[in-house]
């Protein structure tokens, strides 16, 4: 037989092993972000965190008591993931870009990250779910009593304790286990991936124990046909002709809301989401998990209303059908899986309204009246010790709720008021999402509005069971109104109690949302919140510029944030900004989306609301100028963000424009200059040939002239020809030369040899004109990079020229080389009649010649030109420098290699 | 996946829900219980295939790294 | 067109100013054996200095000249009183449109473009000197 005394110990060693996976979770999580813990399928488990021991224990009993009403707690949420992209997505989307913490700080960041909102909702949720919790406490307890009152000596230690004090140590072991597992640190995304690796394991117990059970059942009862037949037998009826009626209804709107504000919820499905895509595969698998869950209930639940004793608690019936048959295994692990979704529920729930409640009321108070930006402490440690004390605070008020509805038998009517009581948020969330003219006080009005109606028509006649003033007032309504009773509104009598607080709260919540909405007018924050949230997949950049700069320094800003996140973190905020910026992080200049980017980093770790206070006080005076800008700013956000995206593009074709006209101009240019090149090649093709054709007609007609006259005007002809040739070879050269298009092979050659064999060439034109050469001093050996012959085919030009322009009667050439600063010059002189200032620059153009050159030089003015383009080709220049000589100078330069 | 969800709610609330309440038996079983959970099973198989046809998320949506 | 007295002792009739030297020869070739008499130079300043001096009955005229350029004579003869009615025949040889109407514009009284074939140059200066096509 099972003793309560090995149940409890069971029950420790089974939290033991989850401590366990959740501190190893967390190393793995931490250590690599690729592990199995990121994948969706723990996602999927993790939010069935949803089926807790109300499922485990309350559904059965409830279809025992109402059939088929139980599978409304599955649709309502099947409904809400299979149509995931409209309201999960954007839900997780906005989280993920504003760092969204808890549904308060959803709604407090999209209603002008208004912390009066936050704190309303966190307080309602915190009351909300008092019950939900003490249903998981007394499924608990109920489950220890049902394994230890089957049998005398099986209480063992638990002898003279009473349900309460069950409860109230389940209460305090509860806490303790939740502080133990959730919170160990700050993280800047409130993402526990240790406690989601537990939960995600709980999950799989619960399912593979109920499934054993469910499985253990059908196979006693002989098959569903053979169950469901007894059961018929028996006068248990599942297919009520009233199961559809309004309570129908609104249970299944309830729990659509639940899937969506319970805090736990929330938490799992939206801030512990790591991938956006997770979702893609809990849209399916989590209604899949919920459907397994929901199998064997019904057939667990017709069963044991008629196979077990009467008077049989029908809520208890997984637990006590197998002790009924001696299967004292099977009822351990169904205890252990009731047990698993009754502390996953508390551990998570707990987490997420203690998140709230230190973000959005402890945080802010300590901020508002305290000095924590300040004092010696950093916030981290306040922000734990504020999240411990909401976890006993939360886990307290369950037992309270638990301690005096104690008497109240049934688990699910439990839970379905939290459902109520969550559901108020629901009206708010969905405007936040949709309705762009949303406001403030509107959905604040609509909240309390519907928290009003709720307590009055559902909380408070919970407590009928204990109280004869509670039960006074259902029959009477307060001071004898009749219309004021809560459970008969305004004479609406005869409606079931749910159906009728549901009616009353959620009626009066969206109304006052819309009237109020139409009504009142958003602040500038406000607008511009609402337009991040609805635009949140048109705008990939979450609005980063909320803070105008004031008089706040990198160094104020460092201090505050540092408070908050930890040195190293800040540090490591503060540096990659530096360097992102270029400079000295002493040096840095916050930016506004720098500020921007730190509020976020904030709100991950203490709600949206409180960092902006936070940060508004150190940017100081800001908040006026804020306030101001966004007016301006903030009249047509959407209006703004579209002229942002035209005024790119126009920009863009603005650039484009410039670029081709200025292409254009160039090519205007190209195009002049190619009409002035024709030109000039015309001229310079035309005077030869004028020569050439004018003495050939000559020679043709003239019969009468002697012989000599008629060799030289032959030899003139063919001295034209030749000059008409090298002309065009010229041309060609040079234009191949400026496209680059000749293969050039650059070697490393030596400039003294190159200068020695053009002046070899160049010997007979000197002796012809009796040109003498002085040599200047030489370099020496030397190499440079270069075309050998090009080289010598530059010193050639230079030197022809020196040679032909020079008209004095002792023509004079002097050349000298030597190395200078990594160059090598060759200096080529004349003692000719030099080149006019004017013309310095005009002799290395095309076609262009010094105006003493007369006409008899035969050069076609490209030498130069092709010159300098050879040696620019070798990376050198070509210039006209002073002088040593009365005449020009021309200086070769040519860089030296390094050997 | 519109039309799916809505198709869901419109089957599984009154009145059209009510067509099938109806006290008969197939296989041993409630007609209305085989007609909710097929219903359910639909619902299911119909959004793990519809997902295939919905473009996935950009990489990287997680907001800014940290 | 009022010509200057034809035949005059050391009267020069055509003033040639060509920097091609070859161009130049055949010019003095053709001209001198179509009887006239001729003076060549090879820059603008020689050109103008010759008009001025020499009161030649017509001046061949190259656009491309150093020192001065062809247009620059002849803008200067047509503002000088004494030279003004000299005709000047202006050789190019970058015959495009625009070197016409420069020309004429400056008041040229005929335009030749090179290459050209001898008889073209004879019969302008022929036909400015205002005597028949009798003599080759």
């Amino acid at each position: 037989m099972l003793s309560a005394d090995f149940v409890i110990a069971t029950a420790v060693a089974y939290v033991g092993l989850l401590f366990v996976l959740a501190y190893f979770g967390d190393r793995r999580a931490r250590s690599n972000q690729r592990s199995w813990l990121h994948s969706p399928w723990v996602y999927t488990l993790s939010i069935s965190v949803y089926c807790t021991s109300w499922t485990f224990y309350g559904a059965v009993g409830n279809a025992a008591r109402s059939g088929l009403e139980f599978l409304t707690i599955y649709l309502g949420p099947t409904l809400v993931f299979v149509g995931w992209w409209f309201l999960l997505r954007r839900l997780v989307r906005i989280s993920h870009q504003q760092r969204i913490t808890s549904l308060a700080d959803l709604l407090s960041s999209r209603f002008g990250k208004s912390n009066r909102l936050a704190v309303l909702v966190t307080i309602i949720a915190v009351i909300g779910i008092a019950p939900y919790i003490a249903l998981q406490l007394k499924a608990v307890t109920s489950s220890i009593q049902a394994v230890a009152g089957a049998s005398e000596f099986g209480r063992g230690s638990l002898t003279g304790i009473d349900d309460v004090g069950l409860a109230l140590g389940v209460a305090a072991a509860m806490a303790l286990f939740t502080i133990l597992f959730g919170t160990r640190h700050v993280d800047a995304k409130e993402q526990h991936h240790g406690v989601v690796a537990a939960i995600a394991f709980e999950a799989v117990v619960k399912l593979a124990a109920l499934l054993a059970v469910g499985m253990f059942v059908v196979f006693i009862g002989g098959g569903f046909e053979q169950i469901f037949s007894d059961a018929a037998a028996a006068g248990v009826r599942v297919d009520a002709e009233n199961t559809f009626d309004v309570r129908w209804l609104t249970t299944l709107t309830l729990s659509m809301a639940a899937i969506v504000c319970l805090p736990r919820q929330f938490q799992v499905t939206v801030v512990e989401n790591s991938d956006e895509n997770h979702l893609r595969t809990a849209s399916w698998a989590f209604p899949a998990y919920m459907l397994l869950m929901s199998l064997f209930i019904l057939p667990i639940a017709v069963f044991g209303l008629a196979k077990m004793p009467a008077g049989s608690n029908p809520d208890m019936f997984a637990l006590t059908i197998p002790l009924a048959f001696g299967q004292e295994t099977l009822a351990l692990l169904a205890f252990i899986g009731g047990f698993s979704s009754a502390t996953s529920m508390i551990i998570l729930e707990s987490i997420a309204l203690s998140i709230m409640v230190s973000n959005h009321i402890i945080m802010p108070l300590i901020l508002r009246f305290g000095s924590a930006s300040r004092n010696g402490g950093g916030v981290t440690g306040l922000l734990l010790f504020a999240r411990r004390l909401s976890i006993v605070l939360i886990l307290s008020l369950g037992f309270f709720y638990f301690f005096f509805t104690r008497d109240s038998n049934a688990l699910a009517p439990i839970g379905l008021i939290s459902f109520n009581g969550i559901a108020q948020f629901f009206p708010a969330v969905i405007a936040a999402l949709f309705w762009r003219d949303a406001t403030r006080r509107a959905a604040t009005a609509a909240i309390a509005t519907g928290f009003v109606f709720w307590f009055w028509c559902s909380f408070l006649p919970s407590f009928a069971s204990v109280s004869p003033q509670v039960v006074l007032l259902l029959e009477q309504g307060p001071w004898g109104i009749a219309w004021l009773r809560p459970e008969a509104m305004f004479g609406l009598e005869g409606l079931d109690p749910l159906a009728h607080a549901a009616f009353w709260s959620l009626s009066a919540n969206v109304l006052t949302l819309v009237i109020g909405s139409l009504l009142t007018s958003q602040s500038a924050l406000e607008r511009l919140q609402a337009s991040v949230f609805l635009d949140v997949f048109r705008t990939n950049q979450a609005s980063g510029g909320n803070f105008v700069l004031g008089s706040a320094t990198a160094n104020d800003l460092f201090f505050v944030v540092e408070r908050v996140l930890g040195d190293t973190r800040a540090a490591a905020l503060f540096e990659a900004e530096a360097r992102d910026a270029g400079v000295d992080p002493d040096l840095l200049e916050p930016s506004p989306e720098f500020i921007g980017r730190l509020e976020r980093e904030l709100a991950g770790s203490i709600g949206a609301a409180s960092a902006h206070v936070m940060l508004s006080k150190v940017v100081s005076g800001s908040d006026v100028s804020l306030e101001e800008m966004m007016q301006m700013a903030d009249e047509t956000q959407q209006a703004i963000e579209y002229s942002q995206q035209l005024e790119k593009t126009s920009a863009e074709l603005r650039s484009t424009a410039q670029k081709l006209e200025e292409a254009n101009t160039q090519l205007r240019e190209l195009d002049l200059q190619k009409d002035e090149f024709l030109s000039q090649v015309s001229h310079e093709v035309r005077t030869p040939m004028t020569s050439i054709r004018s003495f050939s007609e000559i020679l043709l007609h003239a019969d009468d002239i002697d012989q000599q006259q008629r060799r030289k005007f032959v030899s003139t002809i063919h001295q034209e020809s030749l000059r008409l040739t090298k002309l065009l070879d010229e041309i060609l050269d040079l234009s191949a030369l400026e496209r680059g298009e000749r293969t050039w092979r650059n070697a490393p050659i030596d400039p003294e040899r190159a200068l020695d064999r053009a002046l070899d060439v160049c010997e007979a034109l000197l002796r012809q004109r009796n040109v003498s050469v002085e040599w200047g001093r030489r370099s020496g050996a030397a190499l440079v990079e270069g075309d050998p012959d090009r080289l010598c085919q530059v010193f050639i030009n230079l030197i022809s020229n020196a040679v032909k322009y020079n008209d004095t009667a002792n023509p004079v050439i002097s050349v000298s080389t030597r190395l200078r600063a990594g160059h090598h010059l060759v200096d080529i002189a004349d003692n000719g009649p030099g080149i006019a200032t004017g013309e310095r620059k005009l002799i290395f153009e095309k076609f262009s010649r010094g105006a003493q050159a007369a006409a008899d030089q035969g050069g076609a003015g490209l030498g130069l030109a092709i010159s300098r383009q050879i040696v620019k080709r070798m990376h050198g220049s070509l210039d006209l420098v002073q002088s040593p000589l009365p005449g020009a100078c021309f200086r070769v330069r040519l860089p030296v290699l390094v050997v | 996946m519109l039309v799916l969800t809505l198709l869901g709610a419109l089957l599984m609330l009154p009145p059209l829900v009510l067509v099938f309440n109806q006290p008969l038996r197939h296989w041993g079983l409630p007609q209305t219980v085989l007609y909710l959970f097929a219903l359910w099973l639909v619902l299911i198989a119909g959004t793990a295939l519809l997902n295939r046809f919905l473009p996935p998320e950009p990489a990287g949506s997680d907001s800014e790294a940290d | 067109m009022s010509g200057g007295s034809k035949g005059g002792y050391l009267a020069t009739d055509i003033v040639i100013a060509e920097d091609e030297p070859s161009i130049l020869e055949s010019l003095e070739f053709i001209l001198r054996r179509a009887g006239w008499s001729i003076h060549c130079v090879t820059d603008g300043d020689a050109a103008l200095e010759a008009v001025r001096r020499l009161r030649p009955r017509i001046l061949v005229l190259d656009v491309m000249l150093p020192r001065r350029s062809g247009f620059d004579v002849l803008k200067h003869i047509r503002a000088d009183t004494d030279m003004r009615p000299t005709p000047v025949l202006i050789l190019t040889a970058k015959g495009q449109q625009q070197d016409r109407r420069i020309a004429e514009e400056l008041g040229a009284d005929a335009f030749v473009t090179k290459p050209y074939a001898n008889a073209e140059v004879v019969g302008a200066v022929r036909q400015l000197l205002g005597e028949g096509s009798g003599s080759a």
